[in-house]
Parts: C-alpha cells; sequence; structure tokens
C-alpha cells in the first residue's frame, strides 16, 4: 500500500518545481507568432521545437553575415542595398530577443553605410533591441549616434561611438565605421587611434589586415 | 542496497562495453569539428556560436542515446531472456528496474562529461574561466533533461511493449516539451473552452523540457537564479520519480 | 515431510488480443499438486502440454489466473524465497558481455551470497562444472558446452534447496545428459528438492522419485517410482497412453 502511495510525493515535488521555476524565471522569449518565418522558417521551428533556440539564432546569424559578405536572396527587392538586412536581422532577434551583437551590427550597417543610408530602419532596429535589453547601453549610445548622423553632427555622433567601442563585445564593424568617418571629417589621428585599438584587440583578429593597410594610408606606423 | 549499486555498476558495464558506446565520442568529434568550421563564419560571436553548438551538440548525442536505450534495454532483455536469471533471484522488481535505469543515466552522462571536456578544451582559447560554471550548469540542465527524457522513455517502452511505437511517443513528447510555453500561448489565445482546458492538462502534465534550456537562458537580461536550480531539481526528481514509479509498477504486473 | 512446492488449483489463460481480437488458450487448468523436501519429481508433457508454463508460475514470471503457488510456504510472486531457489532454463540465457568469473560473481551477488563467502562460492562452483580456465573470458566467446556448464553453475553457486530446471537434457550429447543425470543424483543424495521438466522418459524413469504427465495443460496422472521401476517400456505406455497430440496435426502412418 505505502509503495503505490509513493507517487503522490513525486508529483507533490514535481509540482512545486514546476510552479517555483515559472514564479522564479517567467519565459523570456516573446510568442511564437512574432517570428518572421518567410525564409528559413522550416529550419527555425525545427531547431527550437528540438530545443535549440540559440542555436537556431547562430545559424540564422550566420545566413545574415553570408548575406552581408555579397550573397542574394531570391525575390529580393534589388532597387535597394541589402534590402533583406532589417528582417534577416529580425528573424536572429525574434529568436533570441538578447542576441545584442546583432542589433548593433545590423543598425550600425543599415545607417552608416553610404549605399544602405536607411537610419529610420535601423532605429526600428535598435528600438526593439532596448525594449528587450533595457540595461545594455551600448544600444542607446548607437541609436544617439544615428540620431546625430541624421541631424548631420559628426563629432556628437562620433562621441557616442567611441563609448560603444570601449564595450568588449563592440562589433569590429561599429570601429571600422567610426574609423572610416573620423577619415572622412579629416581627423586622421582619431581614425589611426581607432585602427590600433582594432589591430591590438585579438577579438577584431579578421580586420587585423585592413587595420593595418589603413594605419599605413594614414601615414602611420602601424607597429 | 548492495543488489542495487550491483545492478548499477552492471548496467554501466553493459553499455560501456558496447561498440556503439564508442562511436558516440565518434559523433561528438565529428559534430565538434563541424562546429568549429560553422563558428569561423560568425566572425564576432565565433565564441558564442562554439559554446551553443557544442552544448547543442552534446546534448542531442545524450538526449538521442538516452532514449535508444531506455527504450530498448527491458524489452532486449525480455527477447534475449537474460531476465530471467535475474528475476529468479531474489531481488524486488522496482529496485530492478531503478538499478538498470540508473546505470544507464550513469553511462549517458560519463559519455556526456567526456564530450564536454573535449568540447572545453575547444573552448579554452575563445572564453575566459568566467565561462566555466556558467558551461557546468548548462550541462548539468541538460543531464537534468536527459534523466527526464529517459524515465519517460522507460516508461513508455513498459506500456507499449513496442520499441519503435515508444520511440516515437517518447520523441513526440520531447518536441512537445519544447513548444509547451508557445502552446500556452495558443490555448490563452482560443475562445474554446475545451481546448483551453486541454492545453491546459497538456500544458501541466507533459515534461516542460523548455524550461531545462539553461544555454538559451544565460544570454537573457536576468538569467535564473539560485533559486531557480532548486525548483529544476525538485521538478526533474519529482517528473523522473513518477515516470519511474509508472516504469515499477507496470514491470511489476508484467509476465514473462 | 514439509512441502517445498505447493500447486493449489492454479489456472493460467493466456490472451492475445489482436486488433480488438481477443483470443484465449490455456497455459495450465487446475493444477494441483504438492512436491515434498528432499524429491526428485520429474513433469512430463508434450511440447505445449503447459511444462514451461508451470515452472514460470513457480519462479513468479508467469501470473496465475486463478489459484495459488507457493514455495516453502510462501505464495508466489515472493523475491525473498527465491534465494532457496536455483533455477535452469532451456537455454543458457547469459549476458554476453560479462565474462564467466563476473557472471558468477553478479548472480551470487543477487542471490544474496554474504561478500566474505562469495569469492570462495564462486571459485568453487567454477571448479566444480570445469569452467575454472575459462572464467576470465567473455560469455559471448564461448562455446555451447561452456555456456551450459556456466548455466549450471549460475543455477548452483547459491547451494539452493530447490533446483527448478526446465527440459535440462534438451538438445544434449550423450555425455552430458550423464553429467545432468549425475548432477541430480548428487542433489538428491545432498538433501535437496529437484523439480525439472522433460519430454524424455527415459531419463525421467531413471531419476525421479515421482513423475507428473500433463496433457493439455491438466496434470492427468501422478506416478510413483513402484509404478514404472522393474517394468520397461511401462512408463512410456503409460504416457503415450495418457496423452494426445493437440496441435492439430494426425498421427504418423508408418507402423
Amino acid at each position: 500500500m505505502l509503495r503505490r502511495l509513493l507517487v503522490f510525493p513525486f508529483m507533490i515535488l514535481a509540482g512545486i518545481g514546476f510552479s517555483g521555476m515559472h514564479r522564479t524565471f517567467p519565459w523570456p522569449y516573446p510568442p511564437f507568432d512574432q517570428l518572421i518565418t518567410q525564409r528559413n522558417g522550416l529550419q527555425d521551428v525545427s531547431l527550437m521545437t528540438a530545443g535549440f533556440r540559440c542555436l537556431a539564432a547562430d545559424l540564422g546569424w550566420i545566413d545574415l553575415l553570408q548575406y552581408v559578405g555579397g550573397g542574394f536572396l531570391p525575390g529580393e527587392d534589388t532597387s535597394r542595398a541589402y534590402a533583406e538586412l532589417k528582417p534577416m536581422t529580425l528573424r536572429v532577434t525574434r529568436i533570441d530577443p538578447y542576441f545584442r551583437h546583432a542589433y548593433v551590427y545590423s543598425s550600425s550597417m543599415l545607417a552608416f553605410f553610404r549605399n544602405i543610408n536607411r537610419p529610420q530602419e535601423a532605429l526600428d532596429v535598435l528600438f526593439e533591441g532596448m525594449r528587450n535589453n533595457p540595461d545594455y547601453w551600448p544600444l542607446r549610445t548607437t541609436a544617439a549616434a544615428i540620431g546625430f548622423k541624421k541631424a548631420d553632427q559628426f563629432d556628437r555622433m562620433a562621441q557616442a561611438l567611441e563609448l560603444s567601442i570601449q564595450q568588449p563585445d563592440c562589433p569590429t564593424l561599429v570601429k571600422s565605421i567610426l574609423a572610416n568617418g573620423y577619415k572622412e571629417h579629416g581627423r586622421f589621428a582619431d581614425a589611426v587611434r581607432v585602427w590600433t585599438i582594432v589591430l591590438n584587440n585579438p577579438s577584431d583578429a579578421l580586420y587585423h589586415g585592413k587595420a593595418e593597410q589603413e594605419i599605413k594610408k594614414l601615414g602611420a606606423n602601424p607597429a | 542496497m548492495e543488489n542495487f549499486f550491483l545492478l548499477v555498476r552492471d548496467t554501466f558495464k553493459e553499455h560501456v562495453r558496447h561498440r556503439l558506446y564508442l562511436s558516440l565520442f565518434l559523433f561528438c568529434f565529428i559534430l565538434l569539428g563541424g562546429g568549429l568550421v560553422a563558428s569561423s563564419l560568425a566572425v564576432d560571436e565565433r565564441a558564442r556560436l562554439m559554446l551553443d553548438f557544442g552544448l547543442s551538440a552534446i546534448e542531442f548525442l545524450g538526449l538521442t542515446t538516452i532514449v535508444f536505450i531506455s527504450v530498448n534495454f527491458i524489452l532486449t532483455e525480455i527477447e534475449n531472456r537474460t531476465i530471467y536469471l535475474v528475476l529468479s533471484r531474489p531481488i524486488p522488481r522496482g529496485q530492478y528496474i531503478l538499478g538498470r535505469f540508473a546505470g544507464t543515466i550513469l553511462a549517458v552522462t560519463a559519455a556526456m562529461a567526456v564530450m564536454a571536456l573535449l568540447h572545453g578544451l575547444l573552448l579554452v582559447p575563445l572564453h575566459s574561466a568566467a565561462t566555466v560554471p556558467v558551461y557546468l550548469a548548462a550541462w548539468a540542465c541538460s543531464v537534468a533533461k536527459l534523466v527526464v527524457v529517459g524515465s519517460l522513455a522507460l516508461a513508455l517502452s513498459l506500456f507499449s511493449t513496442s520499441a519503435p511505437t515508444a520511440m516515437t511517443f517518447t520523441l513526440f513528447l520531447w518536441a512537445m516539451g519544447h513548444f509547451s510555453e508557445e502552446l500556452r500561448f495558443l490555448g490563452e489565445k482560443s475562445a474554446n473552452a475545451f481546448v483551453k482546458l486541454l492545453v491546459w492538462i497538456f500544458y501541466h502534465a507533459a515534461p516542460n523540457f523548455a524550461y531545462f534550456n539553461y544555454r538559451d537562458f544565460l544570454y537573457a537580461n536576468h538569467p535564473p537564479t539560485t533559486a531557480w536550480f532548486l525548483f529544476l531539481l525538485c521538478y526533474t526528481v519529482g517528473y523522473a520519480g513518477v515516470c519511474l514509479w509508472i516504469s515499477a509498477f507496470l514491470f511489476a504486473r508484467k509476465e514473462f | 515431510m514439509t512441502s517445498v512446492i505447493q500447486l493449489d488449483n492454479v489456472t493460467k489463460i493466456y490472451r492475445r488480443s489482436h486488433l480488438g481480437r481477443v483470443k484465449e488458450s490455456i497455459g495450465v487448468a487446475n493444477l494441483s499438486l504438492e512436491i515434498r523436501a528432499g524429491e526428485v519429481f520429474g513433469l512430463l508433457g508434450l511440447n505445449g502440454s503447459g511444462k514451461t508454463t508451470t515452472l514460470k508460475i513457480l519462479l513468479g514470471l508467469l501470473h496465475p489466473t486463478q489459484g495459488i503457488a507457493m514455495l516453502f510456504g510462501s505464495v508466489m510472486p515472493e523475491p525473498q524465497v527465491l534465494r532457496k531457489i536455483g533455477y535452469l532454463p532451456d537455454a543458457a540465457y547469459l549476458p554476453k558481455y560479462l565474462t564467466g568469473d563476473e557472471a558468477l560473481w553478479y548472480y551470487a551477488t543477487l542471490s544474496r551470497i554474504p561478500r566474505e563467502k562469495r569469492r570462495a562460492a564462486v571459485d568453487l562452483i567454477l571448479d566444480n562444472v570445469g569452467m575454472t580456465a575459462a572464467a576470465h573470458k567473455r560469455i559471448g566467446e564461448y562455446s555451447k558446452g561452456m555456456f551450459q556448464r556456466i548455466s549450471m553453475a549460475q543455477a548452483l553457486v547459491h547451494n539452493p534447496d530447490l533446483l527448478i530446471m526446465d527440459e535440462p537434457i534438451t538438445g544434449l550429447d550423450p555425455l552430458a545428459v550423464r553429467e545432468v543425470r549425475q548432477l541430480i543424483s548428487w542433489l538428491k543424495a545432498q538433501g535437496r528438492t529437484v523439480f525439472f521438466s522433460s519430454h524424455d522418459i527415459s531419463e525421467v524413469e531413471k531419476v525421479c522419485d515421482r513423475i507428473g504427465i500433463l496433457a493439455n495443460g491438466r496434470l492427468v496422472s501422478v506416478l510413483e517410482q513402484k509404478d514404472w521401476t522393474g517394468q520397461e517400456g511401462k512408463l512410456e505406455a503409460i504416457f503415450t497412453a495418457t496423452v494426445k497430440r493437440s496441435e492439430g496435426i494426425g498421427t504418423l502412418k508408418f507402423s
């Protein structure tokens, strides 16, 4: 008889655990109707259903980088450069809203790349990022930088981006945007300083060659 | 108790001496190698991708192994009748089931530990020492998930007596368990009271695997606290306990 | 003399359901039998007569549909009473991934032999069955004869009071048959009880004190030694007169 009753303490324990988990850590992800599934929906949902949410976001991130690196998507609007950049970014961030790097990277591209120059899309991405990551201030400084860029106030834009590039997880793209901005506005010493930061940072290894080149072009010694 | 530990040890030996056990490490090697290649495409986020890919690969291998073994080990023993020489001895059937299950969990956990060690070696150049406790917590949550899935698979194998059916239902519950929060969202949106009730029952009765994915939560704004881990432990022990009780109940009534 | 085995009106009905249809077949019906301590009892019957069913009910591997099976006064299934029983199945169902020594250690532990006596018990039984030299090889590498020796060893390692054997001589060569006969005689001399099933009349009549004949799940007769001793062919005649095939095949017409 005692053995038959043994199931009840386990059920109670499971119930306590279940309610405790939900109370101490509410579900941190948006509902699945917010997923961007027009492309790769099957891949994303399959991975999420198998319990590999962040991996799905990571693979989406690789897709985005491949796209940025020169890929084209079937049916893409070719009248605008990188027309799918915003939806691809949101695809990643709707799966993992805490993929902070994606917000900063994509919004920087959307706002600061001359051939893209879509600051409103960049701000849309950033505002979503800020909603999901209210404590991550580099998103705010990037938004501020975009605002100053729109108002054609390069110096204040540069000040805002300087705060971002101090972050250890700042995308190298943002550093290169700032350095190129300094170069365009004749602030060569600042440009060399930023490229030197890139050169000395092991995380920016993929950009070390470019940093060396740019420093030489600017007439300084890379060493 | 001596019989229980004997069964654990013997089961561990049985799995580790099986050729398929070694192939686990081969698959792990291949997947981690694939992760190394794929992570190079992630540019600035290589460290994150290596971490996610490796933890996911280890969990995937662990879970597919535990499902396959848990569904088959009793059914195989019944088929080749080695169970006769055990159950004709003074060992309560419940103790037998628990001992064999514990040995299976131990064997798969040991394999996952070795895989985690290999993965850790690949992560050393990319991550600092601060990642270690987080990694261990994520790994431990995967092991907890494995315990629940394994106990569920065992109960289903004894209920259905068909290995393919049990595996199918376990994998179905594995998928639905990761989808339970989305199901709850659907249930809340539905206007149909019956659908709401069905979803509520399923949400509470089916294992909620989504909450075991600490490797996803560690990026959240406010990652889970110590109290959450304790509740997760309660849930794991409670849910697995219910499944193992059902398994012992079914096994006690089984005829050979 | 005390009862070691007591079957009291035991019935076992097998129910198989397939696509909603349930088929029933009788394993054993109204089986009542008592075996005394120190006795050698043989259960004779054709294939499908219920011999293995009876043995499995005694061991708790099957649950009777009706009636009670008792061993040493305990209603089966009762795990604790199984420490007094050794079981030798019809084939060697041994774990192939263990060595002979590991397997016997495993079964000795499960049979509750105290730790301090276990090593000696395992070594002794290995020596008795002539398997000491091969004890450290994996069972998967054993020949058929070695399988049978280890199978015998696992049934005897814990010195059981009752040995239950399911068709112990089926498929054995004449030398092995003689060895089984010697074993049964040795056990009887030790005062142990032996209960085994067989359809080999000539061997059964050599070793048994009593014989039960099963036909279609029913115990149709129980014979004492005096009923067949000294009368060549008597047991066979009783057996053939008592049992009829129920497999749905006719008699051979080569006579």
